[in-house]
């Protein structure tokens, strides 16, 4: 599912938008714990999308250390300046909706996107 | 190799320092990205520095160093501090149980995986604590593409 298609989907905005890749995203991974994200390693090189209601840098940061291209903030939250600031430097995009992050998952899952690959 | 430096270098992390937490491993990420050959090798140092950073910024008194030393075929990490060190080992390593103060946890840390992530994620997991400091040792080693 192509990025702009899951930001139509949740009626959000590009807080910033890497326009170097086309982003085809298969997977998702929901959570406001970046200490549950770390988990998401030794996996193929699917892309996946960060769906998270964490909003400082530390979660762009998460996403970059593992090759998470693109991250979807929930619940309308604002976010701060350096947190976009991160997402340029790392070229992370970053979408923005008002929906809770059950109804985000519930619109994207029935959309096509699957659970990314996590084990505890 | 040609990006990389010096055989072993150090890297400090502050207490509190919670705006930062992940910098320094996506330094160290960018800086060998040369040295693995595979990424999932790459983005499992990445996440071990990162969990040891995160651990330095909220658990200890004073912060603390990361120290990186590049083997032939794999990256040591220690990551050391002062204190106060840990209570119950057993239970820091025991999935979920966490000593993590509110702050820490409303930015996203503190759930009580971090060493257990890095024990899961390293080749090499060795901690040796006292009330005097805590020194985390783990590697993460090449593999053939």
């Amino acid at each position: 599912m192509h990025l702009e298609e899951i930001r139509s989907i949740v009626n959000g905005d590009y807080l910033y938008k890497e326009e170097s890749r086309d982003l085809n995203i298969a997977h998702a991974f929901a959570t406001d714990l970046m200490s549950d994200t770390l988990f998401l390693i030794r996996r193929d090189e699917e892309l996946i999308l960060l769906i998270t209601g964490v909003t400082n840098p530390s979660a762009v940061r998460t996403a970059a250390i593992l090759d998470i291209p693109a991250i979807l903030i929930v619940r309308g939250k604002p976010v701060p300046a350096p947190t976009i600031e991160e997402a340029e430097r790392q070229g992370i995009s970053i979408i923005h909706t008002t929906y809770l992050m059950f109804s985000t998952c519930a619109l994207l899952y029935n959309a096509g996107l699957k659970d990314a690959p996590w084990k505890i | 190799m040609e990006n990389i430096e010096a055989e072993s270098f150090e890297l400090p992390v502050k207490r509190g320092d919670t705006g930062s937490i992940g910098s320094q491993a996506l330094a160290v990420k960018k800086k060998l990205g040369g040295f693995f050959t595979k990424n999932d090798d790459l983005r499992r140092l990445g996440v071990c520095i990162f969990e040891a950073e995160a651990n330095l910024a909220i658990h200890t008194s004073a912060g603390g160093v990361i120290t990186i030393t590049l083997l032939h075929n794999a990256v040591r990490v220690t990551a050391r501090d002062t204190g106060p060190g840990i209570a119950d080992m057993e239970k820091a390593l025991t999935m979920g149980y966490s000593t993590a103060p509110v702050w820490a946890r409303e930015l996203g840390f503190g759930s009580g995986m971090g060493l257990k992530n890095i024990r899961r994620v390293a080749d090499f997991f060795d901690i040796k604590s006292s009330p005097k400091g805590t020194e985390v040792v783990f590697e993460v080693r090449k593999h053939a593409s």
